[in-house]
């Protein structure tokens, strides 16, 4: 069906994107979302926005550890048990470009990491921070809970290092963490990564290429069922 | 998963009345029961 460049065709398709910088499945899943826009037709016309979501809300904040040192003493995991894990989350990850280092990740508290999220949301360079701690977390085994890592994060995509520092040290964006966390309970969201096509369809997990572009396919429909 | 906002795949939403409020999600059927983890720091 044709679609008119007028009403509802011409707005984009919005996705909204709940997620957890020390989520492995949310890495996956934004690298497979991405390839889902790169193959949809209409590409162009989708808008991802990232939001907060904390899977250890209650873990110290500053502190750092070896995630498989958490993930061991936090579910009593052996180590075996973790490294077949890895493993197949690693494979699943190399098929969409990514190389995730698992030995090197550390668990931490992500509140500081989404504040970058939002500054650099402010300066429209969301997506971009967004793969960026993505890798420092899962590639580079980055301290994301150490203030100059991330400022050094933030210089690194174009942000001023010193209002990245004074983010952190103020604690900035406080009200727009706790309104995404909000907005995932109202949604009763228990697990990321979370995907809302259009406020209308919903995707739960690192599902395959496959099921985004099915979502997608289902947006531009609906769409097209109901003009504005 | 999400429950009370959600309904199943292709289940038709309801028109939007007067009232303001959202409509429930239309949750697409997973193809892949693992890819999440959950709100214990759980990944499955």
């Amino acid at each position: 069906m044709t679609s008119s460049v007028f009403g509802r065709a011409a707005e984009p398709i919005v996705v909204d994107v709940w997620s957890d910088v020390v989520c492995p499945f949310c890495y996956l899943g934004n690298a497979v979302l991405k390839e889902a826009v790169e193959q949809f037709p209409h590409g162009s016309s989708v808008q991802v926005r990232y939001h907060s979501f904390q899977l250890n809300p209650g873990f110290p904040v500053g502190e750092a550890v070896l995630a498989d040192d958490y993930l061991a003493k936090q579910y009593g995991m052996p180590k075996a048990q973790i490294e077949a894990s890895h493993a197949q989350l690693s494979a699943r990850g190399a098929q969409s470009g990514l190389d995730y280092r698992f030995p090197t990740s550390m668990m931490i508290n992500t509140l500081d990491a989404h504040r970058m999220i939002h500054l650099a949301k402010a300066h429209d360079a969301e997506p971009a921070m967004v793969d960026r701690l993505f890798r420092a977390q899962f590639t580079d085994g980055l301290n994301l809970a150490d203030h100059d890592v991330l400022a050094d994060l933030a210089a690194e995509l174009g942000l001023d290092r010193a209002s990245a520092l004074d983010a952190l040290k103020t604690k900035a964006y406080e009200k727009d963490i706790r309104a995404d966390l909000a907005r995932a309970r109202e949604l009763n969201i228990s697990g990321v990564p979370f995907f809302v096509f259009d406020n209308r369809r919903a995707v739960s997990g690192a599902q395959p290429v496959e099921t985004f572009r099915k979502a997608l396919d289902m947006i531009w429909q609906d769409r097209a069922a109901s003009p504005a | 998963m999400p429950s009370s906002n959600v309904v199943e795949d292709d289940e038709q939403v309801e028109a939007e009345a007067t009232e303001p409020a959202p409509a429930p999600l239309i949750m697409l059927e997973p193809a892949d029961d693992s890819g999440v983890c959950a709100v214990d720091g759980w990944c499955d």
